[in-house]
């Protein structure tokens, strides 16, 4: 399923850039680096405290106080089941926008903004690392020396978690 | 067909003109039928047709123009006193507007559907030939405008010429027509030949506000202080920062600053509330209509008062209080009012009358529906809500009265074995009692078997600021609204006893449940163990629960903040806030708790 989806994502994101040049904002978690479109990262910020929300599925680690605004903070690892790792220095909270709310998603570390051209943009494989769902890979960046997942947050919830989130 | 008016500006402008024009009208039209002599009144109506027919016409929208010109033409006969006000006519001039206002809806919806207009227009033509006024005018006629006790206070000054008067007169110079009925039950004599059409569709918009202009002022002059404060603070910081002041100097400014600071935003905060703030009346103008028809499709005779419709409520409140009103209000008239003769019968008056209040009360508003009628009969409910299988024999047993009245919020409860197009379905109660939930209100039921039945609601004023108990449970902060909390006790654990594997205290001569906060919202508990610990007793409708916490914080006013989309509707939690060090606090749900506190005592 995943297979036949990828290319029409593609296709989506090359139509959508005419296969011009997309800025990435890459990030890392568990020594793997990922990208999301720049456009929907509102901002990154370091680790605030954060007020632990009862009776949520255990990937939301909780909710912070923005400027004003209270907005809901997935933990990556915890949500791609990766093993969990100390918050350092280098742990930021992408800010995004996902479906028209703010969410912020905790990173290992925030490294750069990439450009890369939307025919760089390759299907993901079949098969990709440990625990991350197919669903909101849209593809794979193949550069000289590194390999970049793209995620499409978006899909970063299954249906099913959506229908959670909103009969709990 | 979609619309094609090349002045967007102006198709909004004739939007809101015209929805405002129509919702008074109905009001109007009803207070018309109580005092068919009042010429201001009539032509205060005309004026709105008018009004409406005249920018219709203007903006090409045929369909509207075709009814309410013919509308108007009867409008316009009954003033010049062709024709006598009847509750016929008031019927198919009601429909007329109904048609109306779908067909606004229509294009405010932005797509015209070719109705069918012909029908009402058909019944207004015969109001319109010359037999119909003759048949009218047979009968020893009271001289139609002969304004005596019914008309407002002015003496009745000749308006009534065939001349049309200005429609841009503005209908605030108008004498005030109360809406308080006067006690004639004539308009509702006839029995019921057509029913006129429920509701027309609502046409109230509430995406842009209108305030009062000196509202506005005062909230720039306190924003204009605000800013003041702000410049002292910057200036304040600069001093310290440059070495200019001394810790001691830069303290007791401080103080100083954050006193005014405090005064000028809260006057700031009350200001805006204010701004949110409108009056009920919104709601209840609805009402005379809905009565109007119903008391004719039930061939019941209902005086509706209405008290206190300038009492003013956040805009939220208003919007969400509608349903369940209108769902009282049918139930007052369907079951609790008896017919015309079942009254005379058990020696009450002919006409039953049903009260819509409201009123303040410190923080909270207060709406009843108070009807004369039969009361509730708890055991004819009792009996049914066994025969539903929503309670069993020895529920029903160890019931108070309160509980059984309570019965009949159950869903899927109704006292009649069939559902009728006003109800039997047994759904409306429960639409009552979520809706009030969710707007944190309770609601408490007065009945006497053969004297009538009083729905009180109680509501917050707002829903966007409330006054909180700040708890702390084994480290981690929680706010519980203060209006839900009943009191607070320091107690030894050691108090508690086990009632059926539920943890409960004996306060006082009753028996309270307890809910454990720490195992509701699974806190990681400390090692060290106080015996002491604090019970908040809180109560929504006539239920009581004490919530376990280790500390009392303190007090505070809070400002609500929505957890978004994805973390909506956590059990037990209603919202979140920022406190003064800006950390998040999540609001206890006080009716969630309860409830669940319900199931755990339901279940055991």
């Amino acid at each position: 399923m995943s297979n036949a989806l990828a290319p029409m994502k593609l296709d989506d994101l090359r139509s959508s850039e005419h296969g011009e040049l997309i800025q990435l904002v890459s990030f890392n978690l568990a020594q793997e680096e990922y990208g999301v479109d720049v456009l929907k990262v509102r901002e990154i910020i370091r680790m605030p405290s954060i007020t632990r929300v009862p009776n949520t599925p255990q990937y939301v680690e909780g909710v912070i106080n923005l400027r004003g605004k209270v907005i809901p903070i997935i933990a990556m690892r915890k949500r791609f089941a990766l093993d969990t790792a100390v918050h350092d220095k280098q742990t930021r909270i992408m800010v995004m926008d996902v479906g028209g709310e703010l969410m912020g998603f905790i990173v290992d570390a925030v490294s750069e903004v990439i450009r890369i051209s939307g025919s760089e943009i390759q299907p993901s494989p079949a098969v990709v690392s440990s625990g991350i769902d197919q669903e909101c890979i849209s593809g794979v960046i193949n550069q000289a020396e590194r390999l970049l997942v793209l995620l499409d947050l978006e899909k970063i919830f299954t249906q099913d978690e959506r229908r959670l989130f909103h009969n709990l | 067909m979609p619309i094609d008016c090349e002045d967007q500006e102006l198709l909004e402008g004739f939007l809101t003109e015209t929805t405002e024009l129509l919702e008074k009208l109905d009001d109007d039209l009803v207070a018309l039928e109580k005092a068919p002599t009042d010429t201001d009144l009539l032509n205060q109506i005309f004026r709105s047709i008018h009004t409406v027919k005249g920018a219709s016409s203007f903006l090409g929208f045929d369909l509207l123009v075709r009814v309410t010109h013919k509308t108007e033409d009867v409008l316009n006969r009954l003033r010049k006193g062709e024709l006598l006000v009847t509750p016929e006519i008031m019927d198919v001039v009601l429909e007329a507007t109904d048609l109306v206002k779908t067909l606004v809806a229509d294009i405010k919806g932005g797509d015209i559907i070719d109705r069918e207009v012909d029908e009402t227009i058909n019944k207004l033509i015969p109001l319109l030939s010359e037999q119909v006024s003759a048949a009218q005018q047979a009968p020893p006629a009271t001289p139609p405008l002969q304004a005596s006790s019914t008309a407002v206070s002015e003496t009745p000054d000749p308006v009534q010429e065939s001349v049309p008067q200005p429609s841009e007169q503005p209908a605030a110079s108008l004498p005030p027509v109360v809406m308080a009925p006067p006690p004639s039950s004539a308009a509702k004599k006839a029995p019921p030949p057509k029913p006129a059409e429920k509701g027309g569709d609502d046409l109230t918009d509430s995406s842009t506000v209108r305030v009062d202009v000196k509202r506005l002022d005062d909230l720039m002059n306190q924003v204009g202080e605000l800013v003041l404060e702000r410049n002292r603070m910057i200036q304040l910081n600069q001093d310290l920062q440059g070495g200019n002041s001394d810790h001691v100097l830069f303290g007791e400014e401080f103080g100083k600053l954050t006193k005014r600071m405090n005064f000028v935003t809260s006057e700031l905060q009350m200001q805006v509330l204010k701004m949110r703030m409108i009056p009920v009346e919104k709601v209840f103008k609805k009402f005379p209509r809905i009565v109007r028809s119903l008391s004719r499709d039930l061939g019941k005779e209902v005086d509706l008062q209405i008290f206190g419709e300038e009492t003013e409520l956040d805009r939220s409140v208003v919007d969400e209080i509608g349903d369940p009103l209108i769902h009282l209000i049918r139930n007052a008239m369907d079951h609790g009012l008896e017919t015309p003769d079942e009254r005379l019968a058990v020696g009450k008056p002919r006409t039953g009358t049903l009260v819509l209040a409201a009123v303040h009360e410190g923080n909270s508003i207060i709406i009843s529906i108070k009807d004369d009628g039969r009361g509730i009969d708890t055991e004819r409910v009792g009996r049914k809500a066994i025969e539903k299988g929503l309670i069993t024999e020895e529920q029903l047993a160890t019931m108070s009265q309160r509980e059984m009245f309570d019965l009949i919020f159950l869903p899927g409860f109704s006292t009649k074995d069939k559902a009728s197009d006003l109800s039997g379905r047994g759904v409306g109660m429960d639409v009552v009692k979520t809706n009030i939930k969710k707007l944190n209100g309770l609601i408490e039921i007065k009945s006497e078997k053969g004297l009538g039945s009083e729905f009180i609601l109680r509501l917050p004023l707002t829903l966007a600021i409330i006054q909180s108990l700040l708890v702390e449970v084994e480290g981690e902060v929680y706010s519980i609204p203060l209006s839900s909390v009943l009191e607070t006790l320091r107690v030894d654990q050691r108090q508690f006893h086990l009632v059926g594997g539920q943890e409960v205290l004996k306060l006082r001569e009753s028996v309270l449940p307890l809910i454990r906060l720490e195992q509701v919202f699974k806190v990681q508990p400390n090692v060290e163990r106080d015996p002491f610990c604090y019970v908040v007793v809180i109560g929504a409708a006539d239920k009581r629960v004490g919530l376990v916490v280790t500390r009392l914080v303190g007090q505070q006013e809070v400002a609500i903040k929505s957890l978004g989309n994805y973390l909506a509707n956590i059990p037990g939690i209603a919202g979140s806030t920022i406190l003064g060090d800006g950390r998040v606090t999540l609001i206890v749900d006080p009716v969630g708790m309860i409830d669940s506190g319900d199931g755990a005592t339901g279940g055991r």
